[in-house]
Formats: structure tokens, sequence, C-alpha cells
């Protein structure tokens, strides 16, 4: 039977995944707007609407995908699906603004702000955790991770970090733990990535299928 | 020298490939320039066109431009009974180029005006 403190515990828990879950919804029907409004055929007469419509949905893909938890990768696909590989080039570029907003949100939320919310959460395994790293510098907070690690796997992602954070981001089906903006503010939150390495990772983590569809339409 | 084209206008569909029911279009020839009813809708000034003849017929090309639609590069055969002609547009912008194919046919509209 649970107490009360783990009664109140699953209720917040609940609230969370319902919020999460509405987001999530709003996610999809704005994925499914974006996607009727490409159904048109490009023309002279429409190019310019289209135009427009590409450059909506550039920044709607770029928001939502900034947004933790929202399923903006969609628009992204849809957009290269709809409108062929030349398109790639757009949404690559649109892939790697989106993520830099909420990387530079998660360095910037005071750690203070972080330990109110894992303990609003009851992860307070994680509270604790966060409380002890706080203080600390990058390169601190990097050995004490690897120090007080639980098992042999998490040192070897926080010595790979990069293609840890690289292998996340690729990952189908991320945004059940986040989604890009979710694991680009969690990268922030860290501190383990400095500014730069962290736009290059990013940079070369979203190439790949870009890359791949592009060089296929040309015929490699 | 004048070309054989010179002065006349085609009338018929024209559309992008694969559209299925092309719009009625209309194609000048006049002063030396070459130009299309939807062309001068969507902005795109009147040009020179050249021809060169061979077994086929009578060629013609031309390109338009507009200020906001990009260029659209016109050619095709003219055989004394009808005009089959092919549209290439282009338009580019700073993350893509746009480029489509429009074909049509046109029949002999109006002589030599002059």
């Amino acid at each position: 039977m649970l107490n009360r403190e783990g009664s109140i515990r699953w209720a917040r828990i609940f609230v969370i995944g319902l919020a999460f879950g509405g987001l999530y919804a709003v996610g999809q029907f704005v994925t499914g707007i974006v996607v009727q409004q490409f159904d048109l055929v490009l023309h002279v007469r429409s190019e310019p609407m289209f135009h427009r419509l590409i450059l909506i949905a550039g920044a709607a893909y770029i928001l939502l995908l900034a947004i933790p938890f929202m399923p903006g990768v969609e628009i992204g696909i849809t957009m290269i699906l709809v409108l062929g590989p030349k398109i790639c080039f757009l949404v690559y570029v649109c892939t790697v603004f989106a993520l830099i907003p909420p990387f530079l949100i998660g360095r910037l939320i005071p750690s203070r702000y972080c330990v109110r919310v894992l303990a609003f959460l009851g992860l307070e395994k994680l509270r604790r955790l966060m409380e002890e790293i706080a203080p600390l510098t990058a390169d601190e907070r990097f050995a004490f991770l690897v120090k007080n690690a639980p098992n042999r796997i998490t040192p070897f992602l926080l010595r790979h970090r990069f293609i840890a954070l690289a292998v996340v981001i690729n990952l189908p089906g991320n945004s059940l733990i986040g989604g890009g903006g979710g694991i680009a503010m969690l990268a922030g939150v860290t501190g383990l990535y400095p500014f730069p390495a962290y736009v290059l990772t990013v940079a070369l983590a979203v190439a790949p299928v870009p890359l791949l569809i592009s060089l296929t339409a040309l015929g490699f | 020298m004048r070309s054989e084209l010179e002065g006349r206008k085609f009338v018929g569909p024209f559309g992008a490939e694969g559209e299925k029911n092309p719009k009625q279009d209309s194609f000048t020839f006049k002063d030396g320039k070459f130009s299309t009813a939807s062309c001068l809708e969507w902005g795109f000034e009147p040009a020179p066109y050249w021809t060169r003849r061979d077994a086929r017929g009578l060629h013609f090309l031309a390109e338009l431009k507009s200020p906001d639609h990009g260029t659209i590069r016109y050619q095709g055969v003219y055989d004394g009974k009808k005009l089959n002609i092919v549209g290439y547009w282009k338009k580019e912008r700073w993350y893509w180029t746009v480029e489509r194919t429009y074909r049509g046919e046109g029949r002999l509209q109006a002589n030599r005006s002059r």
C-alpha cells in the first residue's frame, strides 16, 4: 500500500505525464496542419505562396524542435518527403539552428531551479546528484560523474559524451526522452559541453540523413 | 531577315508536365519579341526570339525574365500546322532552385499582321 508521500509523487508524475501528453498531441496537430499546407502543386503562380509556406514551416520546425517533447522532426521529414531532396539543405540548417536555443537555455538555467524541478518530480537521487555537482566546474563535474557512475556503461558514455549526444539526437523515437529540444536542453544543463563543441557535434550529428538523401537523389 | 513566325499568334493548352487540365494560353511573336498571355500576367517581359529551320520545321527559342518569378526558357517547333512548345521555368531561392517544365501546343490564331 502506498503511503501519503508515495501517492503525492505518483500524482505529480501523472500530472506531468498528462502535460507532456498534451504537448505531444498539440505538436502532432500542428504537424498535421503543416503537412496539409504542403499538399499543393508548385507553379509559377503559387511559388511565392510556397516560398512563404516553406519559410513558415521552417520557422515552425525550428520552434517545435526546440521545445522539449515536441515532435518537430516530423515537419522536417515531411518537408523532405513533400518538397524533395532539394529542401534538405534548408531542413539541415533549421535543425542545427533549432538545437542551439534550448542548449543555451539549459546552460543559463541556474542549478537551483533544476534542483527544485527535480525535487518537485520527487526524483531524490537525481536532485542530490544535481545539488552535489551544481557548484563544480565542467571538468570537476565530469571527474565526479565518472567516479560515482553506477555502472560500467555510464563512464563510457561520459568519456564519449559527444558521440553519445550524436547517437541520442539521431535515435528514432527520441521525443519520448525529450526530443531534440529536450536533449539539447539537458546537454546544456549538464555543463559538460562547451558551446562551440556542442554546435559542431550537432552540425555533424544531424548531417548524415539529409546528406544521404541528397547524395541518393544525385545518383551516388 | 523577317522570321516566318513574326506577327503570328498561336492559341492552345499549356501546362506543367503531368497536369491533367492545362489552361488555354496564347503565344505571340511580335516586333521580334516573343510573349505569352500567362507570362504577361505573371510579369514576364516579352523577349527577343531566335529561329532556325530543319527537317522538323521552324524552331524558336526565347528566354523571358520576371523580376519576381525567375526565368522561363521557351523553345518550340512550328511544322506549318501547329506549334509544339516547351517552357523551362527556373526560380532561384537562397535555399533551393525550383525547376519545372511546361508543355503545350498552339494552333495558328492569326495570320501575319504585317
